[in-house]
């Protein structure tokens, strides 16, 4: 990036981030939360493409933002810590956890580790639901506190929502740094030829576990985020069903860029709410449109805009 | 001296099969070694113990005096024996350069917070710089911006070699290089793998049915057959063995010919 871009795009956030902070003033307080969530979930797709940079596309990663959810959960309730402590160490214990899980999932590839996250993610989920003293089985937790910043309550949606919006400003600044890092391109040269990064000199199990502990560091943060919000956490928000919605995010935004995800989520969220009035036909359309997205545009929305802007500048290699 | 490459006793059992069988090798630093025999002999596999992508059934390896028989893959190119495939292996999705800069990765590893805090550019111009030598060496200077898997067949394979050359190895194993080219690619790789020697001091093994290219620029030559060793020797030497002749059928026509490769 050369010096008139990275103006052009440290204003265009700046522009973004402003929009953001003016926004919930014109909104009402349905609006204001629907962003609470959606700030918790732009920090969850994010982090999702981090670790499926380097191929692996697996079912965990709902279930690494309720061990943070969890943790934050346990922490404010039992512990007493305040909101500042609860969302980074949420985000530190989801990254341990998830280090134990991947010595076992690093040995697997492909279609192997697709099903071995579900099952290892399943056997976490489930023992939320077995240890009930400690993690309240099927009613999961409630009155998580929420506590107060600089005096303000947290229970006001706008106040929340200038938190929420402050982590994820910090946890997309974090990972964009990460994925423009040699960090970031060695995990996604792993997802195009594993074994001529191995012949390479790349330590591809070592990476592999790093990109797997980043992404649920990350995820941990934003269920952090998601249950100080609810006042409560069980184990049904986390199943199979939200990993699916996460899936067609990132399918639908793709993956070859930082803000593919996102643009995933926002176009998906607005149709979430559009489809309101059906909500019995809300799994078929999700489902037709992710086989769609599948079939004929594999590179998500990202990927057609990359080729749309190809088209109209009719240069070859956009990507610098 | 001590070689830079030793395999002593080496054998790898696929079930009943032996795919390498007690099968000794030395080269010599500073050589280009030949591996040749026919489809089926073990010479790829052979590759694969040595890189450390198979664990072998028995026997040892060592690398410049250091056993690396058990050694991981990363481990062993980062020793500095970097090996190529025999498909064409890029990074696709990622431009001729980034491909460098990608396997300059050994020596200049980042951690988290150093890629957290790093608000310059990603790679530091002097990688850039070492990454564009290299291009130039290989002669693939003008492709350096194009994307990786929109090159000729025989770019791709010099861009595999230049990916081996940035880990910075001593020994660079060569898994059929002049598969699928044509005579005249056939030539520049010729040229190419000489100067990999003779200027940046590099031994090289190279693996080849290409009879003509072994020839030609090999020191030595190993040649094996069904995973045995059947012989070893200078060029000359190899080409009057009668054992060779008869696993080959036909080499003697084949060192005849001029600009045909198979």
């Amino acid at each position: 990036m050369n010096t008139s871009k990275t103006l052009q795009f440290a204003l265009l956030s700046l522009a973004v981030i402003g929009g953001m902070i003016l926004l919930p003033q014109g909104l009402g307080l349905y609006s204001v939360e629907l962003l609470n969530i959606f700030l918790v979930n732009v920090i969850l797709v994010c982090s999702y493409r981090m670790t499926v940079t380097t191929g692996d596309w697996g079912l965990a990663h709902i279930v690494m933002m309720g061990v943070g959810g969890y943790s934050a959960a346990l922490l404010a309730k039992d512990a007493g810590f305040s909101i500042y402590l609860t969302i980074p160490a949420a985000g530190l214990i989801a990254a341990f956890v998830a280090y134990v899980m991947s010595l076992p999932l690093s040995r697997t590839v492909g279609f192997g580790y697709f099903i071995a996250s579900f099952a290892i993610a399943e056997l976490v989920r489930l023992s939320w639901l077995k240890f009930d003293t400690l993690f309240g089985g099927v009613r999961g937790l409630i009155n998580i506190p929420i506590g107060k910043v600089f005096g303000y309550s947290l229970f006001d949606p706008v106040i929340y929502y200038y938190l929420s919006l402050a982590v994820a400003v910090i946890c997309l600044m974090l990972m964009f740094q990460i994925d423009r890092s040699r960090i970031g391109i060695v995990w996604r040269s792993l997802s195009t030829d594993a074994d001529l990064a191995r012949s390479g000199g790349i330590n591809v199990s070592y990476y592999r576990k790093l990109a797997f502990m980043c992404g649920s560091a990350f995820a941990g943060v934003a269920g952090a985020l998601l249950v100080h919000r609810l006042g409560s956490v069980d184990p049904k928000g986390f199943d199979l069903t939200t990993m699916i919605y996460l899936v067609i995010w990132v399918v639908v935004g793709g993956t070859g860029s930082f803000w593919g995800p996102i643009a995933g989520l926002i176009v998906m969220t607005f149709f979430f709410e559009w489809t309101r009035e059906f909500l019995a036909w809300r799994p078929l359309f999700f489902g037709g449109i992710l086989i769609l997205f599948l079939i004929f545009l594999p590179n998500g929305l990202d990927g057609l805009l990359r080729k749309l802007f190809d088209k109209v500048t009719s240069r070859g290699g956009a990507k610098q | 001296m001590t070689p830079i490459l030793d395999v002593k006793s080496l054998t790898k059992r696929f079930g009943g099969l032996t795919a390498v069988n007690a099968l000794d090798l030395t080269v010599r630093t500073g050589e280009i070694h030949g591996v040749i025999g026919p489809n089926g002999a073990g010479k790829t596999t052979l590759f694969s113990l040595i890189a450390g992508a198979m664990r072998p059934t028995s026997g040892q390896v060592f690398f410049d005096g250091t056993e690396i028989t058990t050694w991981a893959p990363h481990k062993i190119t980062e020793a500095g024996l970097a090996r190529t495939f025999q498909r064409s292996a890029v990074y696709h999705g990622f431009s001729v350069l980034e491909n460098m800069l990608i396997s300059m990765h050994t020596g200049c590893r980042v951690s988290l917070l150093g890629a957290i805090f790093n608000f310059g550019p990603t790679f530091p111009a002097a990688e850039i710089e070492q990454a564009d030598g290299i291009l130039e060496f290989v002669g693939l200077s003008e492709y350096r911006d194009a994307q990786a898997e929109t090159l000729a067949l025989g770019h791709q394979r010099s861009l595999g070699i230049a990916i081996a050359l940035a880990t910075g190895p001593r020994l660079l194993m060569l898994d059929e290089p002049a598969a699928g080219m044509n005579a005249q690619e056939a030539v520049v790789l010729d040229e190419l793998i000489r100067k990999i020697r003779d200027d940046q001091g590099i031994s090289v093994v190279l693996v080849e049915h290409d009879m003509k290219l072994v020839m030609e620029i090999c020191d030595r030559i190993t040649a094996i057959n069904f995973g045995l060793l059947l012989a070893n020797g200078t060029p000359e030497e190899i080409a009057g063995n009668n054992e060779v002749i008869d696993a080959y059928l036909g080499v003697e026509d084949l060192l005849d010919e001029d600009g045909d490769h198979a």
